[in-house]
């Protein structure tokens, strides 16, 4: 499986690339390459953990939603960094979203009267929105690609 | 999933010694948890300042670990990391947990009451 590159890259940015495949440790280890890959890009802490949350909601619903769990598949991550600004695409041939839209389930409100009928999913999409910029979602050719920006 | 308990002053205090809680061990996290509090009646503090990173499907484990334990036993969390907390509080799950900076403060708040 081929996936372009969805952008032009900045001059003066610190770009790479991550491939990994529809698994958890695959998710696990790209999360902490991807650690490891922004460290000479001086990006603080808290941003570094947002695009670890983010990164990591966006990963799993790949493995979990857009491929079936028995075959295997490719996901592709692109990241590019400039003056502090973190912009990232997600690509994969999986399933396309419902709809053709990206989620945005309610949040969940919590009165502790409510405890034992606590929801104990769908807080992964609501954090995608929290704490990205300018997410969007695209189909073409059979292939998934989302697109957000972490800023300080 | 290594996670040990500990009774401190009639609390169950489960420490995780793993630095993620997340999907790929989600379903280890709520058997063990399970396991370890089968056996109590007690308030339990969970520990985490042993954990770094916790997703989604790690933060549902945690809810269901509050579940499993029901209405009468409480469960406060402890040593909460910087991406951990933030967490809890994009999801409001801070308004569910009660939440100590580590676990001698959880425990001044949460151990058995002296009989009167």
């Amino acid at each position: 499986m081929k996936f372009a590159q969805p952008f032009e890259p900045e001059i003066g940015a610190l770009t790479f690339q991550i491939s990994l495949i529809n698994s958890w440790s695959a998710v696990r280890a790209a999360l902490q390459q991807i650690r490891a890959r922004l460290e000479p890009a001086e990006i603080s802490s808290e941003q570094l953990d947002d695009l670890e949350v983010v990164m990591a909601e966006v990963l799993n619903n790949i493995v979990e939603h857009a491929y079936p769990a028995d075959k295997s598949g490719q996901i592709n991550v692109w990241i590019s960094t400039r003056a502090g600004i973190v912009s990232c695409w997600t690509c994969d041939a999986g399933a396309a979203m419902t709809n053709g839209v990206l989620p945005n389930p309610p949040r969940q409100d919590c009165q502790p009267k409510d405890l034992l009928e606590l929801r104990e999913g769908g807080f992964g999409w609501s954090m995608i929105h929290d704490l990205t910029q300018g997410l969007s979602y695209s189909r073409q050719d059979g292939q998934n690609l989302l697109h957000f920006k972490i800023i300080p | 999933m290594k996670m040990t308990k500990k009774v401190l002053d009639g609390v169950d205090v489960i420490h995780v010694d793993e630095d993620r809680i997340d999907a790929s061990v989600a379903i280890q996290f709520k058997d063990r948890f399970r396991a370890l509090i089968s056996d109590g009646r007690g308030p339990v503090v969970l520990d985490l300042s042993h954990v770094v990173f916790l997703d989604s499907s790690g933060l549902g484990a945690v809810v269901a670990a509050r579940k499993l334990l029901g209405e009468e036993r409480l469960l406060a969390l402890s040593g909460l990391n910087p991406a951990v907390d933030k967490v809890m509080q994009l999801t409001r799950m801070n308004t569910i947990f009660p939440i100590h900076s580590d676990v001698p403060t959880a425990l001044t708040q949460h151990r058995a009451k002296p009989a009167a």
